[in-house]
């Protein structure tokens, strides 16, 4: 079963060209077309807060009003481009049905992370994961809302980087981090 | 890459014009080519080329430079400026049945020739060959003419330099001048105008008078006609297993015309008697005689076509049947174009040099090859070029060994392969990709902008504003635009095979992007790289449910 695509969400003007549509056998106009594929993709599950992209239940593939649609390798290839960039991680690597969206990059999250950090004074103090995601001082910031999961790869950047360090705390999202 | 010999190369230099060099060759009868390097042999006259073999020379034995004759003198051709010599050497012989000429290939696109008439040559001798003295002592002709003194052709045994070879290059030469020289084809003009005053047609028309007369003397005409081709067919009796004789080409249609006597010769043939195909290449003369009545009778038909077209419209009817008829004649006249008969035995090993030339000029007359789009496949020239000869056919083999020499020669056009699909064709070296794949996307963008028909389209082809140029909606579905290779092959004029090879090419050099669904693949201007996706936004404003 499809998801609807709600009325609220502004496709780009190219998703009305056909040949969006066909992955281009020319390679330096596939590049620009798998690119485009890429934006779409993520800004679609960012705007719309999906976290997850589950292949054959995405709505993306198809465009009813040009009647045109990808077939399941070009979708394949559209995604292997997606993972490899960076952007998606296989929930399931063998089978290759359920990918999480990287809506930031880890290492992107992680120097916002230290940056915020030390611009407020966090440095060698400790705060919590639940602070960091939802805490009064990051609004406006780009990992406010952010999935655990994420939060804990960006940290797991840091801590890898030497500049903070993790605290098992009572529950998960008690866990402290101590910023150098 | 040019195999010119020093001695000719030092003597003229740097120089492209015919006029530097001095030598026998400049000084007989100057002789043109046509723009790919053939000779132009006088059809009207009835000449046809009859021999070929290369590396022969030329020489002038007397002292001093050959005296130019008074007309010569007189004419507007100018003195050659450099220094004489006495020798023209690699030079390819012609034999043709008005007159000797001699060609000799300067650079690959630059060619000289000079011939001299056969009615010019007083005395032909063979002399050279070996004798006890000087054992390989070259084989010659020694050649007495009227106007330009004696000369001194020699053989050199053809491109393998074989000295067996010019023994029997010699041999062959002599015999066919010979032959010439006893047929005298040159008078046969003359002849035929008398024959046409003998005619008993004419004589009929002095006693009857009015419509009568011109209709008796059609029919009497077209019996004559007829019994022409039945007696240059049936004439001698038996006759030589050649194939010349057949029923297509110039005589066979011209017997199907006359709706008479279909001779075929093959059921006469026996033998090797080749007195039979004599005859009939002296009757042959006569019966182009007759196409070029018909040939001028289509002539003067279109002129007063054009001189009334003005007036009358109701015999607007009656003149387009007429111009149908008379367009097809010429079409099929115009196929007819060839007056070599070049085949692969007489002229040994330039045969495909030659084909080759005469392809390029083959193509470029009429323009066919730029009506088709400055290039054509190979299947497309092999039937037109044989269905142009209708005898003596070349081989498929024939012309991809002709393509190699096109290049070589430089005649402007070659041969180039579509990588993918392994498509040959024959393009025009002007030919430029970037300009048609230019054409291509300005085609595809003029496909987005066809939305004078939207929505209500039955309602139009009622009331018949529809009009033939008018993009209609396909019944299901939604318009999009895009090209495809049937659209663009109905826009420029050429094969939709040669359409789809340009789409593609266009594609690889990034001018277009494809669209590729169960219906065919759809060519579009490549939005990706311009980044405009502007006219697209037009869907936007529909919801989707």
């Amino acid at each position: 079963m499809t998801a609807t695509i709600p009325d609220s969400f502004k496709f780009p003007d190219f998703y009305n060209f056909p040949p969006f549509f066909t992955i281009q056998p020319v390679l330096a106009t596939r590049e620009k077309q798998l690119g485009q594929w890429r934006e779409l993709i993520l800004r679609y599950h960012t705007d719309l807060k999906i976290k997850t992209l589950v292949l054959h239940e995405c709505p993306l593939w198809k465009n009813p009003k040009i009647e045109r649609e990808l077939t399941g390798d070009e979708i394949r290839l559209v995604m292997d481009d997606f993972v490899t960039s960076g952007h998606g991680e296989w929930e399931d690597p063998q089978t290759r049905t359920r990918c999480r969206i990287l809506w930031r990059k880890p290492e992107q999250l992680a120097s916002d992370i230290y940056d915020w950090a030390v611009s407020n004074g966090y440095v060698n103090s400790v705060c919590t994961v639940f602070e960091l995601h939802s805490g009064e001082d990051v609004n406006g910031m780009s990992f406010q809302g952010a999935d655990e999961e994420l939060l804990r790869r960006a940290l797991g950047i840091l801590e890898s980087q030497g500049k903070c360090a993790l605290f098992r705390g009572d529950t998960s999202s008690e866990d402290g981090i101590k910023f150098f | 890459f040019e195999k010119t010999i020093v001695t000719n190369e030092t003597i003229m230099a740097n120089s492209q014009n015919q006029q530097q060099r001095w030598s026998p060759i400049t000084c007989i009868t100057p002789t043109e080519l046509s723009p790919s390097g053939l000779i132009l042999l006088d059809s009207n006259d009835g000449e046809v080329e009859t021999l070929v073999r290369t590396n022969v020379e030329l020489r002038y034995n007397g002292s001093g430079p050959l005296p130019l004759q008074k007309q010569q003198q007189q004419s507007s051709r100018p003195r050659p400026k450099g220094p004489w010599t006495p020798i023209d050497i690699h030079l390819s012989i012609h034999i043709t049945t008005h007159r000797i000429v001699f060609l000799y290939e300067q650079s690959p696109s630059q060619s000289i020739a000079g011939s001299i008439p056969h009615p010019q040559i007083h005395t032909l001798t063979p002399t050279g060959g070996p004798t006890l003295l000087s054992p390989r002592s070259s084989h010659k002709i020694h050649l007495s003419t009227l106007a330009y003194g004696d000369l001194l052709i020699v053989f050199r045994g053809g491109d393998a330099s074989s000295y067996s070879q010019s023994a029997k290059d010699r041999d062959d030469v002599f015999a066919a001048i010979q032959k010439a020289r006893k047929r005298k084809a040159w008078q046969d003009g003359e002849r035929a105008k008398m024959k046409e005053q003998l005619r008993p047609s004419r004589g009929v028309v002095g006693r009857k008078v009015g419509v009568d007369a011109i209709e008796t003397r059609n029919v009497m005409r077209h019996e004559e006609n007829a019994s022409l081709a039945e007696e240059a067919f049936g004439g001698g009796g038996g006759g030589g297993g050649n194939s010349y004789i057949s029923s297509s080409g110039i005589g066979g249609s011209i017997a199907k015309k006359m709706g008479g006597s279909s001779v075929i010769m093959g059921s006469k043939m026996g033998g090797k008697n080749t007195e039979a195909i004599d005859r009939f290449l002296i009757e042959a003369g006569d019966l182009t005689k007759v196409i070029q009545s018909y040939v001028a009778k289509i002539e003067r038909e279109r002129a007063s076509a054009a001189a009334t077209l003005s007036s009358t419209k109701s015999s607007n009817g009656h003149k387009a049947n007429t111009s149908e008829d008379t367009a097809k004649l010429v079409n099929m006249l115009e196929n007819m174009g060839m007056t070599s008969a070049l085949s692969a035995k007489e002229s040994g090993s330039v045969y495909h040099k030659q084909l080759s030339r005469q392809l390029v000029d083959f193509l470029r007359k009429n323009d066919k090859l730029s009506k088709a789009g400055g290039m054509m496949t190979l299947t497309d020239v092999y039937c037109l070029f044989n269905r142009a000869r209708a005898t003596n056919l070349i081989s498929p083999e024939d012309l991809l060994k002709s393509l190699e020499w096109m290049e070589k020669l430089k005649l402007g056009m070659s041969k180039r392969v579509f990588e993918e699909s392994g498509v040959v064709v024959i393009q025009d070296d002007s030919f430029d990709d970037e300009l048609m794949a230019r054409k291509l996307a300005d085609l595809a963008s003029e496909s987005l902008h066809g939305e004078k028909i939207l929505g209500n389209q039955m309602n139009d082809v009622q009331s018949g504003s529809l009009g033939p140029g008018d993009r209609i909606m396909p019944a299901k579905g939604v318009f999009v635009g895009g090209i495809t290779a049937l659209d663009v092959s109905k826009a420029l004029k050429f094969s939709a095979l040669l359409a789809n090879e340009q789409l593609l090419s266009a594609e690889r050099m990034g001018w277009l992007c494809r669209d590729s669904t169960i219906e065919g693949i759809r060519f579009f201007p490549n939005c990706f790289s311009s980044g405009d996706f502007s006219i697209f936004a037009r869907f936007s404003s529909t919801a989707v449910r």
